[in-house]
């Protein structure tokens, strides 16, 4: 998916280092064992959570657009950076079945809490995206469930398996940066100004680029088969041509205010 | 030239759709839009194909309405594209005699982020 209405910035993520990451199956693989967390790992948790926080609240501190979108470039890096030590620590320490139900829950929990601020701070359209963009990257874990069980690809397809992690790496955490700006407003009780929502709007719909480049990755390791088997030929009657009639001229009714 | 009902509307095509011939004389851009059609055609019954409808009005670009930047779709005889917005609450049945044109085609990814959009609206 192109990126030509998410102004997402370029080659400030660069793809080798996110591709160190591994094949697209890696991203989802089971990590480590279950393990007890120490004390000294949950005060690392705490300080790599307290710079992610610092990071998402000064973006959120933007007034207008064009602030948003600068102060954005300077915080973008710093919370990758942050979010994937993160990651890293927390991989070592829980286990992916926790992790994994840990998400789920974390998902229902930001989307109850979407939903009862809908009002009061985030509005209709930034909530409804939101809400969209959790749902979205919950078909994207189970996609990546999809592609890990189907294993690594064959080494003619790893340069283009390499390309789509790269792909999907920047487009999901550019949504997930978004997202967790709202849950920071939250945490935080903010204000999310006016003039920012819409560029906060735009970068939860990378969930969707994610989701697609997720999609090409599944398909390289299940090729498409052409389906030769012929065309269904069932009746076509009356009543039928009575509904096609009735849907298109509901058509003019229903789209003379789009706008195309 | 119009679509013959005969004539077979491949998934991903995307094609001028006319709705009531009648309605749109002399303010035939109004109201035309391009229809994707999301149907597979093996699965075409009589002359009917099932499409969602793009528009350019960005701003319907929420949730299930998704996005769709002009880089995912091609456009017949070198027009140039546009950023749209697949209208997924909008997917209906349509004729393909009603089919006016053919305006181009949308990509793999393009039809994957509609179809998403489908299954949001749809529940699944």
């Amino acid at each position: 998916m192109g990126t030509a209405v998410l102004a997402m910035p370029k080659g400030i993520c660069a793809p080798c280092e996110i591709g160190a990451i591994g094949t697209i199956g890696a991203f989802f693989e089971p990590l480590w064992a279950p393990a007890d967390t120490l004390a000294s790992d949950e005060k690392l948790i705490r300080e790599l959570v307290g710079v992610l926080d610092k990071q998402l609240l000064k973006t959120l501190g933007a007034r207008t657009e064009q602030e948003f979108d600068d102060v954005r470039q300077k915080t973008w890096p710093k919370y990758i950076r942050a979010l994937r030590a993160l990651q890293d620590t927390v991989s070592n320490v829980i286990s992916a079945h926790q992790i994994a139900r840990g998400a789920k829950e974390a998902r229902a929990r930001v989307e109850a809490d979407l939903q009862k601020q809908r009002a009061s701070r985030f509005g209709e359209i930034l909530t409804e995206q939101a809400v969209f963009t959790l749902w979205t990257l919950g078909k994207i874990r189970s996609l990546g469930k999809e592609i890990s069980d189907a294993g690594d690809v064959s080494a003619d397809k790893k340069q283009a398996d390499g390309e789509l992690v790269s792909q999907f790496c920047v487009s999901s955490l550019w949504a997930q940066f978004h997202l967790d700006m709202l849950v920071a407003a939250m945490k935080f009780d903010r204000p999310i100004c006016e003039d920012i929502r819409k560029p906060i709007c735009d970068g939860l719909r990378s969930a969707v680029n994610a989701y697609v480049i997720m999609k090409d990755a599944l398909r390289l390791r299940y090729p498409h088969v052409e389906d030769t088997s012929p065309a269904v030929n069932l009746p076509w009657d009356e009543e039928d041509e009575r509904l096609l009639a009735s849907s298109m001229r509901d058509m003019n009714a229903n789209l003379s205010d789009t706008g195309n | 030239m119009p679509i013959s009902p005969t004539q077979v509307i491949n998934q991903r095509e995307m094609y001028w759709c006319e709705p009531e011939p009648k309605d749109t004389m002399g303010s035939e851009e109004k109201f035309d839009h391009i229809w994707v059609i999301v149907s597979d055609a093996r699965f075409n019954r009589g002359k009917c194909v099932v499409g969602v409808p793009l528009t350019s009005n960005l701003d319907k670009g929420v949730a299930h309405l998704v996005a769709i930047p002009k880089t995912e779709v091609q456009m017949d005889g070198g027009k140039p594209s546009i950023d749209s917005v697949a209208l997924t609450d909008q997917i209906r049945a349509l004729d393909k005699t009603r089919c006016r044109r053919k305006a181009g085609m949308i990509s793999v990814r393009g039809l994957e982020a509609i179809l998403l959009g489908l299954d949001r609206l749809f529940g699944r």
